[in-house]
């Protein structure tokens, strides 16, 4: 099995507004695979449908070679989820959550889950109500790291938390991953923390997907480029060209955001009567905001 | 482990409801017959008795409500705080559906049994207890499986109609009791009369009507 999920020509419909529309999603097996996307963009949607809670209008769904919801309970215990709103039971104290949790997988680790409690630094008799936003993630992660999962599915599991209680999670999760070689999907919005820990990225807008590449490939072959003197309509250029913006007041040359872009291209603008003034990296809270800008005017094909 | 479990959490989301309804579960049989016996001076036995019996009938309509207020109760705390986290955490863990559903009313049941019990025991001690004029009869093992029947309709019931989506529920109670508003009105304007009302009430209440348990005899003791 090469995929942690695949998803094929996933459509659904909530209400009138929201729609996921042939979607196609596909996580490696042993991937950090960030979903990016701005808010209510359909993240929090296609990861329930991909844990069966929602059912697809059409299309597929397979989560470590399960058929989603035929098969979701087996995907699902090989599957921990933190989603972005607590959902534990309120009135349970942390140690009670952590008993009635671990009863539902066979694969669960006590010793571990001790050993991320104090490490967490989770009082056991706090009842669950009265935990902090950060304790209650750490909870939330704790349970789905101690049932020793293949895939991690984590719904902006850092959002709202502090940057101590952000660092302790985001360091169990590489700390887990490193020793299991288990496959992670998170969404978030905060970009800059995809960009350090994920090896690809998805970036979902209006229910489509407008990119899924390797992270690599993303932050290397996005660029902004400086140019100045060239033709209106360019056809047959070596990268692809997302978007065009002519020059801001008092600014020399137009701005071009290109993909696929590796120096030898330089040569190009020559050909054209063109001259490349200047190449700027983008790092990938810029390359998604022009991705969405570009996606969003010109109803570009995903890359 | 699983159902273990989930005993556990009914069980913590049902005591603060459980314990005022075992209380009355145990007191109820104990009050039904507590005129029996109490002899007055100048009163002869014979009104006594009849002062007892007139006390057992009065009381005996809690018996039926005790049964749907404690399956009600309990089938609500069965799902409540499912509900009000949307089901994502049942949701997300790794069984079906209908076995997780299964295993909340199992469990929700085994609540409701003790209640049964509670009864049961209160209506043998309220009987040992009491001075039952000889030739009458008493009927705490009747009394409690009826109480048992009552209590797991009622429970069953709302078990269903709490584990609906809300808006599928609103609709069921809705028709329900729409039905029962508008069929009056229907009767009189096709037959002139309301003969559909009686008649729809006496399918529900008399045997084998599903209703028929929570009325007839439920007196303890009895002639």
């Amino acid at each position: 099995m090469s995929n942690a999920i695949e998803v094929r020509n996933l459509h659904y419909r909530a209400g009138k507004t929201f729609e996921l529309r042939d979607l196609n999603l596909t996580v490696p097996s042993g991937s950090i695979f960030g979903f990016l996307g701005p808010n209510g963009s359909g993240k929090t949607t296609t990861m329930q449908l991909c844990l069966g809670m929602r059912p697809a209008t059409t299309g597929r769904i397979t989560i470590l070679g399960h058929d989603v919801p035929q098969d979701a309970p087996n995907a699902l215990a090989r599957t921990g989820y933190v989603p972005e709103r607590p959902h534990l039971y309120p009135n349970l104290t942390v140690a009670e959550s952590v008993r009635f949790h671990s009863a539902f997988y066979a694969t669960w680790d006590e010793r571990w889950a001790q050993e991320l409690l104090d490490r967490f630094d989770l009082e056991r008799s706090t009842v669950v109500s009265r935990l902090s936003k950060g304790e209650m993630g750490k909870l939330m992660m704790l349970l789905a790291l101690a049932q020793q999962p293949e895939l991690l599915m984590l719904d902006e599991p850092t959002d709202g938390l502090d940057p101590v209680a952000r660092r302790d999670v985001v360091s169990a999760v590489l700390d887990y991953v490193s020793k299991s070689g288990a496959s992670v999907f998170i969404s978030s919005h905060l970009v800059h923390e995809l960009e350090r820990i994920c090896d690809w990225v998805g970036i979902l807008d209006k229910g489509s997907l407008v990119a899924e590449l390797p992270m690599q490939s993303f932050k290397d072959g996005i660029k902004r480029l400086r140019v100045s003197g060239a033709p209106p309509e360019q056809q047959d250029t070596p990268f692809t060209i997302l978007s065009r913006r002519a020059p801001e007041t008092m600014a020399v040359g137009e701005t071009w955001i290109v993909r696929d872009w590796n120096p030898e291209m330089a040569h190009y603008f020559e050909t054209i009567g063109a001259t490349l003034q200047d190449v700027v990296d983008l790092d990938l809270e810029e390359g998604f905001v022009e991705l969405l800008t570009t996606s969003r005017a010109g109803g570009r094909q995903p890359i | 482990m699983m159902f273990k479990q989930i005993l556990y959490t009914q069980w913590k989301w049902s005591r603060a409801v459980l314990f005022p309804l075992v209380v009355a579960a145990f007191s109820l049989p104990l009050i039904s017959v507590s005129r029996f016996g109490v002899s007055e001076e100048g009163v002869s036995s014979l009104l006594v008795a009849h002062t007892g019996m007139a006390i057992a009938q009065f009381w005996s309509p809690a018996f039926p409500l005790l049964a749907l207020i404690g399956g009600a109760l309990l089938a609500a705390a069965s799902w409540r705080y499912d509900i009000q986290g949307n089901h994502v955490y049942s949701l997300t863990l790794p069984l079906p559906r209908s076995k997780y559903a299964l295993y909340r009313m199992g469990a929700g049941a085994l609540l409701a049994l003790g209640l049964v019990a509670t009864v049961w025991v209160g209506a043998l001690v309220a009987v040992s207890a009491a001075t039952i004029p000889e030739g009458w009869h008493t009927y705490p093992h009747s009394l409690a499986s009826r109480f048992l029947l009552a209590t797991m309709l009622a429970y069953t019931g709302s078990y269903w109609l709490s584990g609906l989506k809300r808006k599928t529920g609103i609709i069921v109670l809705a028709s329900v009791l729409g039905t029962g508003v508008v069929l009056g009105p229907v009767s009189e304007w096709l037959f002139d009369r309301d003969v559909l009302s009686p008649l729809l009430v006496r399918l529900a209440v008399e045997w084998p009507g599903p209703l028929h348990v929570f009325t007839g005899n439920w007196m303890l003791v009895g002639a």
